[in-house]
């Protein structure tokens, strides 16, 4: 919670992003509203293709809705938040979450609030991933900065022609 | 075809029994076609979860699949099996690494062994890999060194190169040669080299050495597999982000 999946949705989005959110109950987290449902952004492309995006809310108890959107989907961000009290223990949890799913399916990790919490560090998420024989992109990122976003989306866009190229015959 | 060999990296011995009892009675089956050994190569090994945190470099260089056993309940996931460990799940976890360990082979002029598990090589290994044009003149099924990344390197390695990138994503995937490399990057061998030794002297891959790509391979240019991607789908979203 908090990792900033509305916003980013909105860097980015073609159409004002569906909110499906409420006012947030838990003060470990400073925020006024959280999503508890998904939030909804969609992209027109020139071919006529749509792009839809979907943030699902970042609580464990949302699991079910996770394997839902991913089943089809072209790629995943995780999007964390450095300065949550354990983020490297958030990440494990999406990690274990989409298990199955990310053994195919192109990943792309934004880490947020680096500047203002710049404990862990990049590496120690490299560490993370490492010790569980998982390798997948680590950006910095702050959601705000709608270039940001979009480096996000590259790189995962990256993943995806690779996995594409290493397909051909 | 030779049997796939399984191993057991630090389990305890009833552990070790036990799996090794299945694998002998899956022997006489036609479907499965593995078989328990105490030393490498291993095409799969079996631990426990305590063991992998441990030794969690050995398991960062084994390019192979890993089942590990955890307690109960055991969360759902991936390549994992809750202690008691039951026949079927061993057998049905079997059936599908073999399948997927298999479907290389199936191409191949001789199945790749299992590579043994080390820890990265030196940098000359890197440097020393024979020019395309030697490759080209030996056999298809020459054995030639291929890399993958253990880690996603830092954004100052990294230094926003598009090559750089390119390479780390591909490696993140995939275990690539130098010239398969070159091929799906466009760019030249020597310079694919040059930031697998950078990547190489950060510790940050892992090597395996299997039979060499086809000279098919070795001619085939970048854009005749990206021409597809970059005219579909993926090239309107770029050109939508202004990419």
């Amino acid at each position: 919670m908090g990792a900033g999946k509305t916003t980013a949705i909105r860097a980015i989005s073609d159409i004002e992003p569906i909110v499906t959110d409420v006012a947030n109950h838990d003060t470990s987290v400073a925020k006024e509203r959280t999503t508890v449902g998904l939030d909804y952004g969609m992209m027109s492309l020139d071919n006529g293709d749509r792009i839809r995006l979907f943030g699902t809310p970042g609580q464990a108890r949302f699991d079910f809705l996770w394997q839902i959107l991913v089943r089809k989907a072209l790629g995943l961000v995780i999007l964390t938040d450095n300065s949550r009290p354990d983020p490297l223990a958030d990440l494990a949890m999406f990690l274990d979450g989409f298990a199955l799913q990310l053994e195919s399916v192109p990943c792309v990790i934004g880490v947020g609030r680096l500047d203002s919490h710049p404990q862990p560090t990049l590496e120690h998420y490299a560490d993370l991933l490492e010790a569980r024989g998982q390798v997948f992109p680590l950006l910095p990122v702050d959601v705000r900065r709608r270039d940001d976003v979009v480096l996000l989306v590259d790189t995962l866009l990256g993943q995806i022609e690779a996995g594409m190229q290493l397909d051909l015959p | 075809m030779g049997q796939l060999r399984l191993g057991a990296i630090g389990l305890a011995a009833k552990d070790v029994a036990y799996i090794r009892a299945l694998l002998r009675l899956y022997s006489h089956t036609a479907k499965l076609d593995w078989v328990f050994v105490d030393h490498p190569p291993f095409a799969a090994v079996v631990t426990d979860r305590a063991v992998r945190a441990a030794q969690a470099v050995w398991f960062a260089g084994f390019n192979g699949p890993v089942l590990t056993l955890v307690e109960p309940p055991g969360a759902p996931e991936a390549d994992t099996v809750a202690y008691p460990v039951h026949a079927e799940q061993m057998r049905t976890w079997l059936a599908l690494r073999q399948q997927t360990l298999r479907a290389p082979a199936a191409t191949a002029p001789a199945p790749a062994p299992a590579p043994a598990p080390a820890p990265a090589p030196a940098p000359a290994a890197i440097v020393a890999e024979p020019a395309p044009r030697t490759r080209e003149a030996a056999a298809p099924a020459v054995a030639e060194r291929r890399y993958k990344l253990r880690r996603w390197p830092s954004p100052a390695m990294l230094q926003n190169n598009e090559l750089h990138l390119k390479i780390a994503t591909l490696l993140s995937r995939n275990d690539l040669s130098t010239l398969r490399l070159a091929a799906l990057t466009g760019h030249s061998e020597d310079a694919c080299r040059r930031f697998l030794i950078m990547l190489h002297q950060a510790g940050l891959l892992t090597e395996s050495v299997a039979p060499g790509d086809t000279p098919g391979h070795a001619h085939e240019p970048a854009d005749a597999s990206a021409a597809p991607v970059r005219n579909g789908l993926l090239a309107s979203l770029r050109r939508h982000l202004g990419l």
